[in-house]
């Protein structure tokens, strides 16, 4: 079953998510060619539509288009054209009207992507909305897990930091939990969602707790601006309560891994050599960031082209 | 102008209910009321009800200043239409009435209105929510309402010699929650959904703090005061307490914060985002059983270019329109008799508003004809683009809703026949 569209994780479902992951192993092969380019999606279009500056994500997605000989049109929109007067619908439109085959869009806003339907018929991936989701940065995360550990069933991952305000954390326990897995999220009160109660999750505000046990820690970026706010006292507080130090991780059992969506802050949220550690995963994340997004165009735009997958990957 | 009979309908105001024929002299007023009558004209409103008119005690009409979101015309031929014979015009950002003379001019623009329209104040110069505005004065002019707001935007001491200080000219206080201190960013109902969607929430304390402070105050002082917008049982609920204590408060509720639950939010669209914000079912069925504690239905009427809303979610502005829809909406939702919702819309805001000598009060001889006519049973289907107001954009879209305003009177003459507006020689 193909989604019309990527914006969060329940677009895709358990079977999407695996349909994802499992062309992601023919475009990891591809990416490993010599020449890292098949003519997949040639003759398509894809809007990059960034109302968030982001240098990763956006240049991660160009880089997935470009592979499968997708043309791209890239859209930086600072948010001074929306206090010119321009709505989201007239950029919506315009965009549309240039003949686009998807628009990957990411919005400081939570809900963007669920709107552009209204006005274009064209396949939206979320590039990240808000505090809400980042399908695309969950999908890459199981990817990895997936290759370093095997099926995701039974396992334990823990969330580490500023769930509240975090997309990934959104998208990845829903991508987790579809895929069998159990999450703890780790934070103190002040980042923890409200109404946690209502995810299916357990939680702590104890990290120290949950390393021995969890088979994945994921870190998540801390924003800087989060003391200022009375989130945290200080940055050096929260390092020291819910930083992955070289001793923490010492106390993590030998096969687990250790994740971050970066960019990370280093000597906040992870610090020491722990990234460099060998349970540390997160260059794999990035690697595996550009075969996910291949794989979700392809997803959306490939099927019942006659670009049919086997027929380029054996040429 | 002949005489006007509304003849079979079942006529309810503040003394009751019944069926009677309502005459309607040359001079737009109550001739006679009872079985039987006759007149030169007649308009046969039998299986109707013919109330006292509506009054609205929150509507922002936009001009003067921002008359692409809203008119005096627009808003009035809106605010008939609903049944409204008479509605408060909350200030616009663009124009402040601070003084004598914006107190006299507003007075005189609002005149054009197509029903009653009455001015507010500003309590404090420039709104800076420090100093005074000469409220002596600008009551002389005409102005008897005055916004008043608290933390942050005005402190409680200033507040407090504000509420001190307007009972000297019978001046009636409009407190508008801020809903904001804690909680800067938040855009809709602080909870499970927010917490879903990864949107900013605001809690339901943050009105209540506010509403227990501002009683408290109207306790110390003897303020007439009056809440706008309040959206949580709890709020309703420490209201009641100060009246029982004495203090001299009143408040209001809008159709859609009993019509209308945070759960439409998880479609993003903006045309939700309302400040105070939709609350969760469970909070809306608590309310219901509390309305009898409210004082007045107000729409909070709150009209933008339809453009506006074509945003994300947290960069939409926050309101919508309601003065069409709120007749239906309080039918629809709230399990009360008719005369209780009627209470709501006319005569308890009548009083509220001081006008209640013109609006509202008891049908009888020698008063204006301010009458609603409408079919308590009709259904019909909520369309943003069908509605007079300016702005097309109702969280109500496509509700189906029972009760519908065939006919409004304002002083004796029929500004809405039918359902249509009678404005073509305005």
């Amino acid at each position: 079953m193909t989604a019309k569209h990527i914006r969060g994780i329940d677009d895709l479902g358990k079977s999407g998510i695996e349909d994802i992951l499992s062309l992601s192993d023919h475009f990891h092969e591809v990416n490993a060619r010599r020449i890292p380019k098949v003519p997949a999606l040639r003759g398509k279009t894809i809007a990059l539509l960034f109302y968030e500056d982001s240098t990763r994500t956006r240049l991660s997605f160009e880089t997935a288009s470009k592979r499968l000989s997708a043309d791209t049109l890239n859209f930086s929109i600072a948010s001074s054209s929306v206090k010119k007067g321009e709505s989201l619908r007239d950029t919506i439109e315009t965009v549309s009207a240039m003949g686009v085959d998807a628009i990957v869009v990411r919005h400081g806003s939570s809900g963007v992507p669920w709107l552009l339907p209204r006005w274009t018929d064209v396949a939206i991936i979320n590039a990240g909305d808000g505090a809400h989701e980042h399908p695309t940065q969950a999908l890459l995360d199981c990817y990895t897990i997936r290759n370093q550990i095997g099926s995701l069933v039974g396992k334990k991952i823990s969330i580490v930091g500023d769930v509240r305000h975090s997309r990934v954390a959104r998208s990845n326990v829903k991508a987790f939990l579809a895929l069998g897995a159990s999450v703890t999220l780790v934070a103190p009160k002040t980042l923890m969602p409200v109404e946690v109660e209502s995810w299916e999750v357990e939680t702590t505000d104890q990290f120290d707790s949950i390393i021995g046990e969890s088979d994945v820690l994921y870190m998540l970026r801390m924003q800087l601006e989060r003391q200022q706010n009375s989130f945290v006292p200080s940055l050096r507080e929260y390092a020291n309560e819910y930083g992955l130090t070289e001793s923490r991780a010492k106390e993590m059992k030998s096969e687990s891994l250790i994740m971050h969506p970066g960019p990370m802050n280093r000597g906040v949220e992870i610090s020491g050599n722990v990234p460099e550690l060998s349970q540390s995963v997160i260059t794999d994340q990035v690697a595996n960031g550009v075969i996910i997004r291949m794989s979700a165009l392809y997803h959306l735009l490939g099927s019942g082209s006659e670009n049919n997958l086997e027929s380029y990957v054996d040429e | 102008m002949s005489k006007l009979l509304l003849s079979g309908g079942r006529v309810i105001d503040k003394s009751g209910d019944r069926l009677a024929d309502v005459l309607i002299g040359p001079d737009g007023r109550i001739e006679k009321i009872g079985v039987g009558l006759a007149g030169e004209n007649t308009l046969d409103v039998s299986g109707k009800i013919v109330s006292s008119g509506f009054v609205d005690l929150n509507a922002y009409l936009g001009e003067p200043g921002d008359e692409l979101s809203e008119t005096i015309s627009s808003g009035t031929r809106s605010a008939v239409k609903g049944g409204y014979t008479a509605l408060v015009a909350m200030p616009s950002s663009h124009t402040l009435n601070d003084n004598g003379n914006s107190a006299r001019a507003l007075t005189e623009l609002y005149k054009r209105g197509l029903c009653e329209v009455l001015v507010t104040g500003s309590s404090t110069l420039q709104s800076d929510g420090r100093t005074m505005s000469p409220l002596g004065e600008m009551s002389s002019n005409g102005v008897g309402l005055f916004v008043v707001q608290g933390p942050p935007s005005t402190d409680l001491q200033t507040l407090r010699r504000i509420m001190e200080y307007s009972q000297n000219y019978g001046i009636k206080l409009l407190f508008s929650g801020s809903n904001n201190f804690l909680a800067p960013e938040g855009v809709m109902n602080e909870g499970v959904v927010s917490s879903k969607l990864g949107i900013s929430g605001i809690p339901k304390v943050s009105e209540q703090i506010e509403v227990f402070q501002v009683c408290q105050l109207a306790l110390l002082t003897g303020a007439n005061l009056h809440f706008q917008q309040i959206s949580t049982a709890k709020s309703i609920e420490i209201i009641y307490e100060a009246k029982a204590n004495g203090a001299l408060v009143t408040s209001e509720i809008s159709p859609h914060h009993f019509s209308l639950d945070e759960s439409l939010i998880e479609s993003f669209d903006s045309r939700y985002k309302i400040l105070p914000p939709l609350r969760p079912m469970e909070e809306i069925a608590r309310i219901k059983e509390l309305i009898a504690w409210v004082d007045a239905i107000a729409t909070g009427h709150s009209p933008c270019q339809d453009h506006m809303k074509d945003q994300a979610f947290s960069d939409a502005p926050f309101g919508t329109i309601g003065l069409e829809t709120s007749l239906g909406a309080s039918i629809t939702n709230l399990d009360i008799p008719i005369a209780e919702i009627l209470r709501l819309l006319s005569w308890s805001p009548a009083e509220i508003a001081g006008i209640d000598d013109s609006h509202g009060g008891n049908l009888i001889p020698g008063r204006p004809a301010n009458l609603t006519v409408f079919d308590p049973e009709a259904l019909w289907t909520v369309r943003g683009k069908q509605m007079a107001s300016n702005c097309s954009v109702t969280a109500f879209e496509g509700i189906e809703l029972k009760g519908l305003v065939s006919h409004t009177l304002i002083d004796g003459e029929l500004v809405v026949i039918d359902g249509a507006i009678q404005d073509n020689e305005r």
